[in-house]
């Protein structure tokens, strides 16, 4: 309704516009001028109704927006794909964690091998060392002190197999 | 000119306007249908949203009770597993005194060789993938313990006068 005023009211402007133009080919000045001043009133007026017009139909768009919001349905929807989305972070959470644990096993499950390994391969080493001291007048410096390097390498690495071979490898010169 | 012009234009306006409301007046029963179907199905809709939400939430109290349960288990589990790792360990180390206590003489390597191989098996036992290959680990190495202990049983009361257990030795060749 507000918009059609203002559209009549541009066409009275015009039509105004038009007469006082009139007016003036006649040199009725006054009435030309009264016309004029008429013509941008009503033109001042036609644009702040087209105005007013605009901003009632945005707050109404928004009102309706912010209504449609708030209604049962869209509450509802809304609160349904938020469980939703719940249920799926669980499912998550859940792999997360059961991942979690199953490292932390096998973090403890290393730990404790390595400290176990590092045990086992003192011992063999120690137990190395005192047989090469043993032999250590029947074979050469040099053989003796290749044995003993061989011995503090395969203890730095904690190679038990290694070790193992080396002690083997010592034996017979023990039975000598 | 221009009169008619304007009265054309006026007419057309009017004739719209009356063409609008017939057709508004015929498909009046129908319109009023449609709204009264729409705000049903809003209803339905909306009604249908609230039950599968009370079943949503339903499941996610389940679903949080469960995994509790199922985090609970699985920890003990763990931690229980880490436990007999170790305490297999401690049997290991047991095993390789045992023998060293019964074979005097045995030269301190074999005894070490028998304990890293009773140790690899047990690795082997735990890192194996599925069930049944962790099985045949377990019995593998019950087998390979049972035999050490044997030799040095045999060995104390005297019916094996072997100074090395040939037994024990044998199995790791062979495996």
């Amino acid at each position: 309704m507000l918009v059609r005023v203002a559209l009549w009211t541009i066409v009275l402007c015009l039509v105004l516009i038009f007469f006082a133009k009139i007016f003036l080919m006649f040199m009725v000045t006054v009435f030309a001028m009264v016309m004029t001043k008429i013509a941008a009133y009503s033109l001042l007026i036609a644009f702040s109704l087209l105005g007013i017009a605009i901003l009632g139909n945005f707050l109404g768009a928004l009102c309706s927006s912010i209504k449609a919001y708030f209604s049962d349905d869209r509450r509802g929807h809304r609160y349904f794909l938020f469980l939703k989305n719940q249920h799926a972070q669980k499912q998550r959470l859940f792999y997360i964690q059961h991942l979690q644990l199953r490292s932390l096993r096998e973090i403890r499950y290393k730990r404790t091998l390595d400290k176990s390994n590092c045990r086992n391969a003192k011992m063999l080493s120690n137990a190395i060392e005192r047989d090469l001291n043993r032999i250590k007048e029947m074979i050469s410096q040099d053989y003796y002190f290749e044995l003993y390097k061989e011995n503090c390498n395969y203890r730095t690495q904690r190679n038990i197999s290694a070790l193992l071979e080396l002690h083997f490898k010592i034996l017979p010169l023990l039975k000598r | 000119m221009l009169k008619n012009w304007l009265l054309t234009i006026v007419k057309t306006v009017h004739e719209l306007k009356s063409e609008r409301l017939d057709w508004d007046y015929t498909n009046q029963k129908k319109q009023a249908e449609l709204k009264q179907a729409q705000v049903l199905a809003e209803k339905t809709l909306i009604e249908e949203l609230k039950k599968r939400s009370r079943q949503l939430k339903h499941d996610l109290t389940l679903l949080q009770t469960q995994h509790t349960a199922e985090l609970l288990m699985f920890k003990t589990k763990c931690q229980q597993d880490v436990k007999d790792y170790k305490q297999y360990l401690a049997s290991l180390d047991q095993l390789k005194h045992s023998i060293q206590n019964s074979y005097t003489h045995l030269p301190e390597a074999v005894a070490f060789t028998i304990h890293h191989h009773a140790k690899s098996l047990l690795n082997q036992m735990w890192e194996a993938n599925s069930f049944e290959e962790k099985m045949r680990h377990e019995i593998q190495l019950i087998r390979f313990m049972s035999i050490v202990h044997e030799d040095a049983r045999q060995y104390l009361e005297g019916e094996n006068k072997e100074i090395l257990p040939e037994r024990t030795l044998e199995f790791i060749e062979k495996s």
